[in-house]
């Protein structure tokens, strides 16, 4: 097992999320964050992150489904899933979520609709390079 | 940095008439140094403000009220400063300020509250993390250890205001019932006068929820997630300033006092307040 090569491979996916626009600076701040007595906070946050955005997107998925469509909760949910976003630094993701703020001020369902697929296949995009992330930076270690 | 309210400035025409012209020449000359002048006012349509700030006097107008984050970064933009800077000087700053100094955090995400944790406990804060409105009236009833609050906005079952009014209820109620002499401050840790400062964390920074907030009895905003230089604006004003703030406090109310002892022609302008600028005495 080469670590330096794991731990070049690491450094890369990173570089490219940052440079690419799917992470800004607000996930190097959780970088800086991380220290001897909070070793793995940044993986922590993104975990978190995913376990709890999980129960957000279904119950957006399941105002989509309920007739009629109720926009306040719609937007609730959103709001709450972007602070996410925002809070570990998933700028791709987070400016998909714009798109959806408007349709639902707009009461568009369709473009709600349209958004949300876009936005959930953004979201996986990135929770699968930071699972590669994450587990090459242990594998490096 | 100079400001002016704009009923003096509708009143000192010839004062400000000479301003223009130092600011145009200089103090010896350098333009860039020249103090920056601030125009305060309540209510003015943006074409009034256009002509106003085309006169080569003003260098921008803020609206009162205002909170220092912004005289912050109205200063900051005149001088040309980016807004993002990582400043790893400030860093170590803040660090001295939040030192040991025991925060509550409320807010209803449970992501924000563990990022809010992770920065205000790298700067030595004793953090705590509370979902929502009902356990944070719990923790900040009167009497408590907490020296600051931040506070979320937008929570599902009691939004922010809310929570911080009925805060403010809790803490009146107890600071009148030790005024009037029917509670000692001894029951309540000896302290006479309780007021927990509590800032919003926003996400969505709009003036009408900037009013709201000092409506409600917020003390301040940061944005969310937290901006360090921001975070350190706001929380200087609370806790015990470093010695860097120390020393330029000592600088300003050394030279309000010399001007107000010269007595000099332009009396309001120079009563104003300044941020350690010396140049205000020598421009009049």
């Amino acid at each position: 097992m080469d670590k330096v090569r794991l731990q070049r491979e690491a450094a890369f996916i990173r570089s490219s999320l940052l440079d690419q626009g799917y992470l800004d600076e607000q996930f190097i701040q959780l970088e800086e964050l991380q220290d001897n007595d909070n070793p793995n906070f940044v993986e922590e946050v993104v975990t978190l992150f995913y376990t709890d955005s999980a129960r957000l997107i279904y119950n957006i998925d399941q105002a989509l489904l309920s007739n009629p469509t109720d926009f306040t909760k719609l937007d609730d949910y959103m709001h709450q899933f972007k602070g996410s976003c925002s809070s570990i630094g998933a700028k791709k993701v987070k400016n998909e979520c714009n798109g959806f703020g408007e349709y639902c001020e707009a009461q568009n369902y369709d473009g709600c609709f349209r958004t949300f697929q876009q936005i959930k296949q953004e979201y996986i995009n990135l929770k699968k390079k930071l699972e590669t992330y994450f587990q090459l930076l242990k594998e490096a270690a | 940095m100079i400001l002016i309210d704009k009923d003096a400035w509708d009143k000192e025409s010839s004062t400000l008439y000479s301003i223009k012209k130092q600011k145009k020449n200089g103090i010896n000359g350098d333009r860039i140094n020249f103090p920056k002048v601030f125009l305060l006012a309540t209510h003015l349509s943006p074409n009034e403000c256009d002509e106003l700030k085309k006169n080569g006097v003003i260098d921008d107008i803020l609206m009162k009220p205002f909170w220092l984050s912004v005289l912050v970064c109205s200063y900051r933009e005149s001088l040309g400063i980016e807004k993002r800077q990582i400043n790893r000087k400030k860093v170590s700053k803040l660090g001295n300020l939040l030192l040991q100094k025991r925060i509550l955090v409320v807010d209803d995400n449970a992501v924000n509250r563990k990022v809010a944790e992770g920065v205000l406990q790298k700067y030595g804060a004793t953090v705590t993390c509370v979902e929502g409105g009902r356990a944070a009236l719990q923790m900040l009833k009167p009497p408590h250890n907490f020296d600051a609050c931040f506070m979320d906005l937008q929570m599902p079952e009691m939004d922010g205001f809310e929570v911080t009014r009925q805060i403010r209820i809790l803490e009146n109620d107890v600071n009148e019932k030790i005024a009037c002499g029917e509670a000692s401050a001894e029951m309540f840790g000896d302290i006479f006068y309780w007021h927990i400062p509590i800032l919003a964390m926003t996400a969505d920074v709009t003036q009408a929820s900037n009013e709201e907030c000092k409506k409600c009895g917020m003390d301040g905003y940061v944005s969310k997630p937290f901006e360090e230089e921001q975070l350190y604006t706001a929380m200087a004003r609370f806790f015990k300033p470093s010695s860097y703030v120390e020393a330029e406090c000592l600088r300003f109310s050394t030279m309000a006092s010399l001007a107000m002892e010269a007595d000099l022609e332009c009396n309001y302008l120079t009563r104003i307040s300044c941020l350690g600028e010396a140049m205000l005495l020598r421009l009049v």
